[in-house]
């Protein structure tokens, strides 16, 4: 009986310990078995790029194939991650502020189709590419070891296609906020 | 029977600990009075603003009250002048800038 009594929060523990390492493990490897053998440390910038826009403002007013330092957030779809290769969509920064105190609802950002026109003006995909300029053939979660909302600092250049209405970026280098 | 009991609890308060990171590192914040944000919309301009200052971990506001509250990364220091400039750019008008740094009415000179 004092064996239960006192032994049932080991047990807890144990299984605890058990259930939140099978899940962060499961999660790691459904992109680190797609990689490659490929050094990707060089993409990941220790240093914070100067002058800094956000993605808004870049839409605005970059031209194609201007060099660009975008600051941004990890986001902007539900499914920011294009699985195995270094690809990835985020959203300008500003669209996800936070409210504080009553209007708590203010930085919810409505990810659905009928918002998808809305959406197009405030979000953009980043590849990270090669010297070459192919898309590195990694996934992005393994390049940057960042989630989505993460808030990351793009140094690349613009790609825009006025007649087709394509917008992405470029990217040498990425630079995590933590 | 006590001292039975008490470690495996202390076991389990540990693991919440460590399932649970980042609670403890709330950090230091700027807040800023502004003059006119009425709006979301308003609101979202200053933050695209401000989270083009180096450092910028995370922009909240508060539209009633007409406050912005800025959080810098771990290892950032927020130039106050910098955060001034980008509410400006953002089309509002800082009335007082407080944060690590002091309490300002003009706009600072770092």
């Amino acid at each position: 009986m004092l064996f239960l009594k006192s032994g049932l929060p080991v047990v807890a523990a144990v299984l605890l310990t058990i259930v939140t390492g099978c899940s962060q493990q499961s999660s790691q490897s459904a992109y680190n078995s797609l990689a490659p053998d490929i050094d990707v440390s060089g993409y990941l910038l220790s240093e914070e790029p100067a002058g800094a826009m956000g993605v808004i403002e870049a839409r605005e007013k970059a031209q194609n194939d201007e060099p660009v330092v975008l600051v941004a957030r990890i986001g902007g779809s539900k499914t920011p991650w294009i699985d195995g290769r270094a690809a990835f969509m985020v959203i300008d920064a500003g669209m996800t502020l936070v409210a504080d105190g009553t209007d708590s609802a203010e930085g919810e950002i409505c990810l659905d189709s009928c918002c998808a026109s809305l959406l197009t003006d405030c979000t953009t995909l980043v590849k990270i590419v090669d010297a070459k300029g192919k898309v590195v053939p990694v996934d992005a979660r393994q390049v940057l070891k960042a989630d989505v909302n993460d808030m990351i600092v793009i140094r690349g250049k613009i790609t825009r296609d006025e007649e087709q209405g394509s917008f992405a970026v470029l990217a040498d280098g990425v630079h995590v906020r933590r | 029977m006590i001292r039975r009991a008490f470690f495996p609890l202390l076991a389990v308060a540990a693991m919440s600990l460590l399932v649970r990171p980042g609670l403890a590192e709330e950090a230091v914040y700027t807040e800023i009075a502004v003059e006119k944000m009425c709006c979301k919309g308003c609101a979202q301009k200053i933050a695209s603003k401000l989270y083009t200052v180096r450092g910028v971990k995370e922009v909240r506001v508060n539209i009633p009250q007409k406050k912005v509250y800025v959080y810098p990364t771990q290892s950032a220091s927020l130039s106050p002048k910098a955060v001034w400039e980008a509410v400006v750019a953002g089309k509002d008008n800082p009335l007082r800038l407080a944060g690590p740094q002091g309490t300002f009415t003009q706009k600072p000179h770092f």
